[in-house]
């Protein structure tokens, strides 16, 4: 018959890795790690991060294990939960282009929390995570884009098949159990577009995440689930992809690794915008202190169509207007969290500049080129072309950008530790436990109590 | 829709019912709902994957606040509604509203006793949350029209999330708009594939579907934004989990027409198409002389049982519920369909598997599903030959209140002995009742107080 794709799946998230993995393989989990936990840790406040977190207090769990960037400590299921939210809440995670994932979110999330439970070393997280990140990216290039194209949001609903394999992988599961953990994964496997736009979308991770590790305890205790629910009749494939063919899943598993091609973004907005921010980047230096009359930006034409809101009125509605991407740009040189925070979109400057922006589709320009053209008040114009955006494939944030991103997220919320934990993570396959690592999120409470006080004195 | 730019008419409705007086029928047969669920969940109360569920609560969850119907434990309320849907939807002897295939009554009895055991909700207010989960569960399923069933999903689990969100939202005391928030939070986490059938995890459905209920609740309270536009948004609920919607169908006659007083109770623990080929098999046992010998079983069914119960040799408990041939050798044999009936022992026995083995299906279009022809050919050369127009416990048949005691009592005094009446009495105390403390008391074993 076809494939069997599940059982081939379960087989490798549980085999031994022993020093089979390339070395390049083993950085692009390492990046992933960094970066996952990086944003995360850098949006431990977050509004939606804090309503998540304070929902599942309410439950009194068990307080074990770590939540990023915060004193709180929930059950691994939350903790997964509390952190899948946090990673993807700031939109600045990571992206794997052809199947449209963001792994980092719901795979690290699970991941640690498992980690943190089964006692881990950090050579065995670093091994979840690849293996993880490798089953949801594979089931997500392999049933290819009917899914996305219908509405599903695969970082939620992909998303839990990686988060159950590498919850299931840490917790010890053997093949038949992971088997089933895959088949509850499956069956749960939740999350639409429409969330889009409202802190739902960030809900997406955090539940596959929680639900991953829920999946992968269950299996552990006998609970079983469907044994081919990918490929099986009435399975995922059959009911959101059913065009898809199964057996390109698994072509090539455990020899070539789709986790190579993850990004990380520069920029904490969607990366159809990111070529654009790149050029005004480059072009703050030399019209700073100068009159712009007028800023013409040509983009592939899916810019327009995801991102096209000329006139946002907060932080949520600015991650979705290119217009706005482009001037915090120009005037910042940035575009982390900050500069989508709701007072930075109601600023006057950025107000000014935002509305001499205009947008022309380029056909021709595929997704990681812009061009961006300053006209100056009397003579003069600038202008930048980026033929491939910072954090493409084929211009990735190289090792000392993606160290300088990971610092600069968290140093407002771990302060003095921010340093340590980007400096830990990227050798976490060293850590025999996850003390050290768990011990580097934890917020800086003095910059915080200071920050406080000049707050109350003011 | 363009007059409904929010998605909010939905739950501002649910709200709107939830403060209002339910009509008398819809209120009595709510009751019976309640009480044939909260029966089938206390006979199931031990079942292996309800151990699980209540072990894993007991290591990894927070502090317990709410009681399980059957047990001693006590677990948190996410934990809590895991564990009460799965009881009362595992041995699959609970209700279905046939045109639509929900099952309604797991996911609402669980999400209204943990929600309203945590919240201290008085007993009217849990009723109407549990009726109005149930109602709301219909609707999206009729919204859903077959198609979505036909396409896979287990439409007891993905409308089952929605109704536990409503259930959920009422008893935390949302207001219509929060309500509406939790609607849209619980769209993104609908539960259920079909491929799941005959494992643990499809009896879970109902059971995540309230916990997810739960969940989407708990934070549309503190603020949580849902998604814009409702159930009817674009890349939204119906856009993505059917090709044919009818939305129509959740607001049309709500209130006037209650899709619950369609919900019947199951008489045999099997897929609903079974039960007519059950009742013939049993009518024709009564025929047979003992050790008469089988040759050949022909059943002409509804396209239906092919579909969903033609696994001719299930190999547990749990796949036989969902094979005809299983349901017809255990009725001629035994002569008694009960949970004996589908369990591992009789679904592996070898004198069972022999019979089912002489089972011909043979699909009739002018056969309707709650109907079937069973014809026994014997080694004597006799054919005898039943024909159920109506199954008992559908629609046209429906089991009356005697039946539907006999039931409960069959699956509570095993459990706790002598308790049958308390709980019956207790549960249709409930709208006086300030809480659920007198149900919990009939429902939950004696140990527990002694500790």
């Amino acid at each position: 018959m076809s494939t069997p794709v599940t059982a081939r799946l379960a087989g490798f998230a549980c085999a031994p890795l022993d020093g089979s993995i390339p070395r390049e393989v083993a950085h692009a989990g390492r990046r992933t790690i960094v970066n996952a936990l990086a944003v995360g840790a850098g949006a431990a406040r977050h509004p939606a991060v804090e309503i998540a977190l304070r929902s599942v207090e309410l439950l009194e769990p068990a307080p074990r294990r770590c939540v990023l960037g915060r004193r709180e400590r929930l059950s691994p299921q939350w903790a997964a939960f509390v952190n899948g939210v946090a990673i993807h809440v700031e939109d600045y995670d990571d992206t794997h282009l052809a199947s449209m994932i963001h792994p980092g979110a719901p795979v690290v999330a699970a991941a640690l929390a498992s980690a943190e439970h089964a006692g881990a070393s950090g050579q065995e997280l670093l091994e979840a995570v690849l293996v993880g990140a490798e089953v949801a990216l594979r089931v997500g290039v392999g049933i290819g884009p009917e899914p996305f194209d219908r509405g599903w949001h695969p970082t939620g609903t992909i998303g839990h098949l990686g988060a159950a394999a590498a919850a299931g992988r840490l917790l010890g599961l053997d093949d038949r159990a992971m088997r089933w953990a895959l088949g509850i994964a499956v069956t749960e496997a939740a999350g639409l577009q429409a969330a889009l736009g409202s802190m739902t979308k960030a809900l997406h991770p955090g539940k596959a995440a929680s639900d991953g590790v829920e999946a992968a305890l269950l299996a552990a205790r006998g609970f079983t689930g469907p044994s081919a629910g990918i490929e099986g009749r009435r399975g995922l494939i059959e009911t959101t992809a059913p065009n898809a063919n199964p057996e390109l899943i698994v072509r090539g598993l455990g020899q070539e690794w789709r986790v190579l091609e993850n990004t990380f973004k520069p920029y904490a907005c969607g990366i159809v915008a990111h070529p654009s921010i790149d050029a005004a980047v480059a072009l703050r230096e030399p019209i700073a202190g100068r009159s712009i009359r007028a800023i013409h930006a040509s983009v592939n034409p899916v810019v327009l169509e995801v991102m096209g809101h000329a006139e946002p009125t907060n932080g949520l509605e600015s991650k979705f207007s290119i217009h706005h991407c482009i001037a915090v740009g120009l005037l910042d040189g940035a575009a982390g969290p900050d500069q989508f925070r709701d007072e930075r979109v109601l600023a006057a400057d950025v107000r000014a500049l935002r509305s001499i922006v205009s947008v022309d589709p380029e056909p021709s320009f595929a997704r990681d080129r812009a061009r961006l053209r300053i006209d100056l008040e009397g003579d003069g114009m600038f202008e930048r072309e980026v033929h491939h955006a910072t954090g493409s494939r084929m211009r990735p944030m190289s090792d000392v950008e993606l160290a300088r991103k990971a610092e600069t997220v968290v140093r407002p919320v771990l302060g003095r530790r921010a340093a340590s934990l980007v400096e830990l993570a990227f050798a976490v396959d060293e850590l025999k436990t996850m003390g050290p690592l768990v011990d580097a999120l934890l917020p800086d409470e003095e910059d915080l109590d200071t920050a406080l006080e000049k707050t109350l004195w003011s | 829709m363009a007059d409904d730019p929010t998605g909010s008419r939905f739950a501002q409705a649910m709200f709107d019912l939830a403060r209002g007086e339910l009509p008398e029928e819809v209120a009595a047969h709510g009751h019976r709902t309640m009480l044939n669920a909260l029966a089938v969940a206390v006979g199931a109360s031990h079942h292996a994957a309800v151990e699980i569920v209540v072990g894993l609560g007991l290591e990894h969850g927070g502090r317990p606040t709410v009681k399980l119907p059957g047990r001693v434990e006590e677990l948190d309320g996410y934990h809590a509604a895991l564990a009460i849907g799965l009881a009362a939807h595992v041995d699959d002897y609970d209700d279905t509203h046939l045109q639509t295939v929900i099952h309604p009554g797991a996911a609402a009895l669980a999400v209204s006793l943990a929600v309203g055991q945590w919240r201290g909700a008085s007993g009217a207010r849990v009723m109407s949350a549990f009726i109005l989960a149930c109602e709301a569960q219909l609707r999206v399923g009729l919204a859903l029209t077959p198609r979505h069933f036909q396409a896979g999903w287990h439409v007891t689990g993905t409308s089952g999330v929605i109704g536990a969100a409503v259930g959920a939202g009422l008893l935390c005391g949302l207001n219509g708009e929060q309500l509406a928030d939790a609607i849209g939070i619980a769209a993104s986490q609908t539960v259920g594939l079909r491929v799941a059938h005959g494992t643990m995890i499809k009896a879970a459905h109902p059971g995540k579907a309230a916990a997810n209920g739960l969940l989407a609740a708990l934070l549309a309270e503190r603020g949580f934004s849902g998604p814009a536009g409702g159930l009817q948004a674009p890349r939204g609920y119906f856009e993505v989990l059917t090709d044919h919607a009818c939305p129509r169908a959740l607001l049309d006659g709500l209130g006037e027409r209650w899709e619950l007083s369609r919900n019947t109770f199951k008489p045999y623990p099997s897929g609903v198409v079974t039960h007519p080929i059950i009742d013939a098999g049993l009518a024709l046992a009564s025929q047979l002389k003992p050790r008469a010998e089988i040759e050949a079983v022909e059943v002409r069914c509804h396209p239906l049982v092919l579909e969903l119960t033609a696994q001719p040799q299930p190999s547990s408990g749990l796949m036989a519920r969902f094979s005809a041939p299983h349901a017809v050798a255990v009725a001629l044999l035994d002569g008694v369909v009960g949970l004996e009936q589908f369990s591992d022992a009789r679904a592996t026995d070898q004198g069972v598997a022999r019979l089912r083995g002489l089972v011909k299906l043979i699909v009739d279009e002018r056969v309707a599903s709650d109907e079937a022809i069973v014809t026994v050919r014997l080694a004597d050369g006799r054919e005898l030959e039943r024909h159920v127009c109506h199954a008992r416990g559908s629609l046209a048949h429906p089991l009356d209140d005697a039946e539907l005691d006999a039931k409960v009592r069959a699956l509570v005094e095993p459990v706790l002995p002598g308790r049958t009446d308390r709980i019956v009495d207790a549960l249709y105390g409930l709208p006086l009742a300030a809480d659920l403390g007198l149900l919990w008391d009939a429902v939950t074993p004696a140990a527990q107080r002694r500790a």
